[in-house]
């Protein structure tokens, strides 16, 4: 007997006639906004000039003085210009708001190397339009030292040679900070001791202006709409946890005027899928995942390139058993780099003995050679440490945090561990937090950890990371030799004597003393749509490729 | 009626206290902070930070000020959208959440009903065991690899759907499916049971004695009485669907609550935390207590003092 259920089968043909025509939409456009289209825009260029980058998540902040996050920082390059900016992607040091490099020939620094005098262009504007003086740069140095701004952030430390700065951030008065706005065109700052570094660290974002006027608005001064920068990009939207778009500043005033219109930040965590939107059309540019790099080795929308980063093991050097540095210098030789960044990073990445990595002045190629894979030797060593095939060694735990990548390494190293030592260690995977608490607190044994420059610069890599009681100085190391040189390192200007007591004190750290077992120099991996023209990557950028250099970018018809 | 309601209503208060008081304690029991990342904060920076935000007193007095701003209706700041309102926060979260996950009730409710009642009427038929099999096969599958799946079938390979973000009507039809699956499955098994036991019933077999047309034995007496257990389940699967599915809002970034909810935790964003499980308990309450109500309304036996 058939039934007639009209009901529930009314029902059911509703939703299957909802998805239908649903799935017909769908099917009316296949691309989403691609880019451009054939129209000319002259000179080959697309009408649309819009770059679409995925970016990894929101970021924290879009203050520049407490930008922390490779997020925060490539956004906020984009909205603000400091005194001075990188010339090319070879990290030169161009004047950008200021006149000119100030020198001790032009007065623009003392003979002493303790007075900068800068002078400011005169036709610095705010992305509003109204004037830029030195007034706003005074403020916004002081506001680097305040404890309610800059002074609950990473990066103000490395301006103390200001004089009154590190007594600002604890809780001194922020007048007492030595910048001054002389006139309106000029600024000066008093340093306690000469700094060769300065100018680049008045590149860098902690040193970008910020109006007073704006900041005052509150704490949501940073939302589109408020939000007011010098740079050659204006944030018109932020739609937090989706996307942020930046437009054209009209009222840019450098010479490194944009081509792009837009720059459409799409905030995308899962970096599969971030993959899948640039097969589909949604994004120009997107890193590579790890697993994928086989895929795309070939590829000619690849752009790979080395970064001024390191990772290896990090010893805690007052643990036993890496209080020993034998057998430091032992699990050192025991890893087998080139298999490592062959099998575990998909070939992405430079094996490498050195704790500098290549492009900072004071790097030596020669650097832990002593300390290449070779097992016999690396069990020689631990036999001069007195475990003789790991004999009496106490137990061993590597600790990590749960990132699949952390995963990979850390049972490589175990592995190459046991296989060339002989020696069983544990693997504990801590949660994100968890871990770095520990990780903090020097709470264990070995880690895996490494360094990513703020700046190509040695001082970057080894005062604060290795110093005694920097810090920084998470393994806990300490040699009275090597702070010596560091010392003489910061009060020391001319550029090859810097960088021979910095190459002489890495020496310590690594040929000496084996502080840090290095692994390999991460390399950067990405996509761009082959209509992206003019990508100018550096070793230091800081999220995207080329994102020092956005202006040069323009968008190819097709 | 009202006073039920009413009384349900002043529940909350104990509820939200209760929740409050144990989230708080084990924030704070689990090791990290909100400062920690891969490199220190200079010590100075540290205690500007904790001493701004109240941190650097006992968890006592922090427990203390944190209920008396509530009280206010100020739920604090974000640390890792720093000094972002967490109202805000939850408010452009939930939002987009909500809609997500009522289309996606809608869809699951629309499809998993009908499904499970139209099985449970042609019981051991094709029709029974295609549903059956849809079911176990929907109700295993996790969302994560529904959602990759359609992912790649749909992007990658087709180019019919964009990837990810929130927005057009098209940016929803994937993570709508992803996330009605499991509970169309999971209402679907659940309508079936009921149904089949309905039909067992006494009144539905005088219902037929008495020489009503089928359409009408099911429809008015079926139904309704088979839709009770239903409603019990649909309401928690409601408020689950409707606070966020952290799994889907990753895959297909959309920047709903339960992105947010999860990734605070990782990183011991403590006011955002704290007013999302608040938030998250406060559904939920109210989620159930609409569900007694609709009961009212579709059994006559139900009645409240």
């Amino acid at each position: 007997m058939t039934l007639k259920l009209r009901g529930s089968w009314l029902w059911l043909l509703v939703v299957a006639v909802a998805v239908a025509a649903a799935a017909l939409t769908a099917c009316s456009d296949s691309d989403d906004d691609g880019n451009g289209g054939t129209t000319d825009g002259g000179d080959g260029l697309a009408a649309d000039q819009t770059l679409r980058i995925r970016l990894i998540g929101e970021p924290t902040t879009l203050d520049p003085q407490l930008a922390a996050f490779t997020p925060d920082i490539g956004v906020v390059k984009q909205l603000w210009r400091g005194l001075f900016y990188y010339g090319d992607v070879d990290l030169s040091i161009v004047p950008a708001a200021a006149l000119e490099i100030p020198t001790v020939e032009n007065g623009g620094i003392s003979e002493d190397g303790l007075t900068y005098t800068i002078k400011l262009r005169d036709d610095l504007t705010w992305s509003d339009g109204q004037a830029l003086t030195a007034e706003d740069f005074e403020y916004s140095l002081k506001r680097l030292f305040d404890p309610a701004a800059g002074g609950g952030g990473y990066y103000y430390s490395y301006y103390t040679d200001i004089i009154g700065g590190q007594e600002a951030v604890d809780g001194g008065s922020l007048d007492e900070v030595s910048v001054s706005a002389v006139d309106a065109t000029t600024l000066e700052i008093k340093l306690s001791q000469p700094r060769a570094t300065l100018l680049t660290l008045l590149a860098l974002w902690p040193a970008y202006p910020v109006r007073e006027d704006v900041v005052s608005t509150g704490e949501s001064w940073t939302e589109a709409g408020t939000l007011v920068g010098n740079g050659p990009y204006v944030l018109s939207e932020w739609a937090h946890d989706d996307h942020i778009t930046l437009t054209a500043n009209e009222n840019y005033w450098g010479d490194d005027q944009p081509t792009l219109e837009t720059i459409d930040y799409r905030i995308q965590p899962n970096e599969g899928a971030a993959l899948i939107a640039y097969d589909n059309g949604e994004l120009d540019m997107t890193p590579i995942p790890l697993t994928d790099a086989a895929r795309f080795a070939d590829s000619p929308e690849q752009i790979q390139y080395a970064q001024l980063a390191t990772l290896g093991m990090q010893f805690n050097v007052t643990r036993a058993p890496f209080d020993n540095v034998d057998v430091r210098r032992a699990f050192t030789a025991a890893i087998d780099r080139d298999t490592f960044v062959n099998d575990v990073r998909g070939g992405v990445g430079q094996a490498t003995t050195s704790w500098l990595p290549p492009g900072i002045l004071g790097y030596d190629a020669d650097r832990g050679k002593d300390y290449a894979f070779d097992a016999d030797q690396a069990k020689q060593f631990l036999e001069d440490a007195g475990f003789p095939g790991g004999e009496g060694l106490p137990d061993i735990t590597l600790m990590v945090g749960d990132s699949q990548s952390e995963a990979l390494s850390s049972q490589f190293v175990q592995e190459q561990v046991k296989r060339n030592l002989g020696v069983d260690i544990e693997i504990e995977t801590l949660e994100g937090a968890t871990f770095e608490d520990r990780f903090l607190s020097s709470d264990f044994q070995v880690t895996l950890g490494g360094w990513s420059a703020d700046y190509a610069d040695a001082e970057n890599w080894l005062p604060s990371l290795w110093g005694t009681e920097a810090s920084n100085n998470i393994s806990l190391y300490s040699n009275t030799q090597f702070d010596d040189l560091m010392e003489q390192a910061a009060a020391e200007l001319a550029p090859e004597k810097r960088a021979d007591l910095y190459r002489q004190g890495e020496a310590i750290l690594i040929d000496e003393d084996v502080a840090f077992g290095p692994i390999y120099h991460n390399v950067k991996n990405w996509l761009a749509k082959p209509w992206v023209d003019g990508i100018a990557f550096t070793e230091a950028d800081s999220e995207t490729p080329g994102d020092w250099f956005f202006t040069r970018v323009s968008i190819k018809e097709h | 009626m009202l006073t039920f309601i009413l009384h349900r209503l002043l529940w909350l208060l104990p509820v939200l206290i209760a929740v409050a008081t144990i989230t708080f304690a084990l924030m704070h029991l689990v090791p990290g902070g909100p400062w920690d990342s891969n490199r220190r904060l200079p010590p100075a920076a540290e205690e500007n930070l904790n001493r701004r935000y109240g941190l650097d007193k006992p968890l006592p007095e922090q427990f203390i000020d944190y209920l008396a701003d509530l009280a206010q209706g100020d739920l604090g700041v974000s640390y890792r959208s720093l000094n972002r309102p967490v109202s805000a926060i939850i408010w452009d979260g939930a939002r987009v959440s909500f809609t997500l996950g009522f289309i996606a009730l809608l869809v699951a409710v629309g499809f998993g009903v009908p499904v499970g009642l139209l099985a449970a009427l042609r019981q051991n038929t094709v029709i029974d065991y295609a549903s059956v099999g849809f079911v176990s096969i929907g109700a295993s599958l996790p969302s994560f690899v529904t959602g990759m799946l359609l992912l790649v079938v749909f992007s990658a390979e087709l180019h019919l759907l964009p990837t990810a973000g929130w927005g057009s009507f098209r940016q929803a039809i994937m993570p709508v499916l992803a996330l009605s699956i499991l509970p169309a499955a999971y209402i679907s098994r659940v309508t079936r049971a009921s149904m089949l036991e309905v039909l067992q019933q006494d009144y539905v077999r005088t219902a037929r004695a008495k020489g009503l047309r089928e359409q009408v034995i099911v429809m008015r007496h079926v139904v309704r009485n088979g839709m009770i257990p239903v409603l019990t389940v649909i309401g928690p699967v409601a408020a689950a669907l409707v606070t966020g599915s952290f799994i889907i809002e990753y895959l297909f970034s959309i920047p709903g609550i339960g992105r947010t909810f999860v990734t605070s935790i990782g990183a011991r964003d403590y006011g955002v935390i704290m007013g999302t499980t608040l938030f998250y308990a406060f559904v939920v309450v109210l989620f159930n207590l609409m569900v007694d109500i609709l009961y009212v309304f579709v059994d006559p036996r139900i009645r409240y003092q």
